[in-house]
């Protein structure tokens, strides 16, 4: 029988490695049962829903794509689509489509670098992408030619493929020619081997079990894997416009992060990001797709977050499809952007950004000038869904030695790729008046 | 050919490297290609692909004395702890050690780094004091290493 002292042990990770951003975790655990677990976020919070607040809605899309070095194009596309929304824009349909083709970009960037640079060098017992170079150079070469190709079509549509500035409210800034995309369209060709060798590879990994009773949230489409449009959807029965978003869901604060915390009103956590979209989206992604998701073994849909490399590598490979799609029914719109007039009013929107469902909402006068901003990014809102993870996997992490245990810790969360910085912009100030 | 790529963004003293690879690009040291990188991040591998030799020039941030030039081989990196990257792309130590481990970068490299205050004090989008005294010396060091390297390699 185990000692008591045995089960007692407390583990403090300083300085999260592989995420992006500043985080540390405590967990206490006592007599097998955990005291005290808290994913700490003490990044800075970046105030930008107050300081856009009194800005004119036209500069705000260059603005909120800087919360993100690795999702602008989600921000961008978040906040032009709120705005359209409240304004009665109806966009061109040729402008619709290259603002997919934008998501496919990012897609393609952030979860290549993921799944290659970050979470790989785990499942292969390596330090970091460095060491896993040294073993195994062909996925890392593989990896940065599909980020690459990311890169190329976020700058073509962007302007440069770092804070891209291309998208603005009722188009882009300029419109792709044909030979720009057919450019684009030769490359993704190229990558889309990489990409079946991706999924082969990640799903031959040895992937911890931890599949639980999850409730997976993200948009849904009638016709079209979720990007830019949709109802909110989750497997417990969630079904809503967007603009239910506030009816849903609610967020607090917890007094050890920065990043508010985000659940169903009555419920509890959730669970956003490509596990989440393929789990609620699987027959959207097309029979190629559906017929190599099969191949990996895993059933779908899936309720363990360690499948999320998977699904991530099953969205790297649609996104090649999709951006290939677009650019062969590409012909440029009359106009890159239609003319509008600002009005009062609300506008809400979410985006599937690479890490999830992404929320705004701004209020204007009737100048167009910003009278109330809200933002919800997606790692705020896995933030609980994280803690409860490694809540479950407290037990496991008590008979291990330190290092297993931190590692395991690590790979829980990097199973949802959280991006901190996004998550920590805002910061509830309450003053009491005595 | 030695490859001279100069890193950094137009925000600041992040400035730094991208000014002097614009003034070495109007003159290039004999033998040389000059890059001038905004961030390139995990870029930076592609651009080190193929050169004999390589000289990175980026701000530095280490404590010292503000104007201080750095000069570091790339072997010195070695005990730079590589796990420490971020979704926001591969910092300047990481995507040149990865080089390395992928054979695309060359043996032959050099980080010359100018060191500025640090980011918080400085007014954004403009050149330090400092750091605008210093690029004068920042490009005769450039060409210093670049003649260096071209001597070693004609060894």
């Amino acid at each position: 029988m185990q000692s008591r002292a045995k089960k007692n042990k407390t583990i403090q990770i300083n300085y999260l490695a592989r995420v992006e951003g500043e985080c540390a975790l405590h967990i206490r655990m006592r007599d097998g049962q955990v005291a005290d677990l808290r994913l700490e976020i003490f990044e800075p919070p970046r105030f930008f829903e107050a300081f856009l607040r009194g800005r004119d809605c036209r500069e705000i899309p260059d603005l909120t794509a800087r919360i993100c070095g690795i999702c602008p194009v989600a921000y961008q596309m978040s906040t032009v689509h709120a705005f359209e929304r409240s304004f009665g824009i109806s966009i061109d349909p040729a402008v619709r489509a290259l603002r997919r083709l934008y998501f496919c970009g990012e897609w393609l960037e952030s979860h290549s670098l993921h799944i290659h640079m970050l979470a790989a060098p785990d499942f292969l017992g390596c330090e970091s992408v460095v060491t896993m170079a040294e073993k195994n150079r062909g996925a890392v070469e593989r990896g940065l030619r599909i980020k690459k190709v990311g890169n190329a079509i976020v700058a073509a549509l962007g302007g440069r493929s770092v804070h891209p500035v291309g998208a603005c409210i009722g188009g882009f800034t300029r419109a792709p020619s044909r030979a720009q995309l057919s450019v684009l369209r030769e490359q993704l060709l190229k990558i889309r081997d990489d990409a079946i060798e991706c999924v082969r590879w990640v799903s031959g990994f040895d992937l911890p079990d931890l599949s639980r009773d999850i409730e997976f949230v993200s948009l849904q489409h009638p016709d079209e894997y979720p990007m830019n449009e949709g109802r909110i959807v989750s497997n417990r029965g969630i079904d809503a416009p967007v603009d239910e978003f506030d009816n849903l869901f609610e967020e607090h604060q917890v007094p050890y992060s920065h990043a508010l915390h985000c659940k169903v009103k009555g419920r509890g956590p959730y669970f956003l990001g490509p596990l989440a979209r393929i789990n609620l989206n699987f027959d959207r992604l097309g029979s190629d797709i559906i017929a190599i998701a099969r191949e990996t073994g895993i059933s779908w849909p899936s309720s363990n977050p360690y499948d999320s490399i998977v699904a991530r590598a099953l969205e790297v490979l649609y996104a090649i499809d999709e951006a290939v799609r677009v650019i062969d029914h590409y012909e440029p719109p009359a106009a890159h952007a239609v003319s509008f007039e600002p009005r009062a009013g609300v506008g809400r929107a979410i985006t599937e950004a690479p890490r999830g469902s992404l929320y705004h909402a701004f209020e204007t006068d009737d100048r167009g000038l910003l009278r109330s901003v809200r933002i919800v990014p997606p790692t705020s809102q896995n933030q609980a869904r994280i803690e409860a993870d490694l809540r479950e996997l407290a037990p496991e992490l008590v008979e291990q030695p330190q290092p297993v245990a931190t590692r395991m810790c690590e790979m829980a969360i990097r199973n949802y790729d959280p991006c901190i910085s996004c998550s920590t912009h805002f910061l509830k100030l309450e003053i009491e008046k005595l | 050919m030695i490859r001279v790529i100069g890193i950094g963004s137009p925000f600041g003293d992040d400035n730094v490297g991208l000014q002097v690879a614009r003034i070495l690009a109007e003159a290039p040291p004999p033998d040389c290609d000059v890059i001038i990188a905004d961030r390139p991040g995990a870029g930076l591998i592609e651009l080190l692909d193929g050169a004999d030799a390589a000289i990175v020039i980026d701000s530095v941030c280490s404590g010292a004395p503000p104007g201080t030039i750095h000069e570091l081989k790339f072997d010195d990196l070695r005990h730079y702890p590589a796990g420490l990257v971020s979704s926001h792309d591969l910092g300047l130590a990481t995507a040149i050690q990865l080089a390395r481990a992928l054979g695309r970068a060359p043996v032959c490299g050099r980080i010359i780094g100018l060191e500025i205050a640090p980011p918080r004090s400085q007014p954004t989008g403009l050149l330090s004091s400092h750091s605008k005294a210093s690029i004068g010396r920042l490009v005769d060091r450039v060409r210093a290493c670049a003649a260096e390297l071209t001597a070693e390699s004609n060894v």
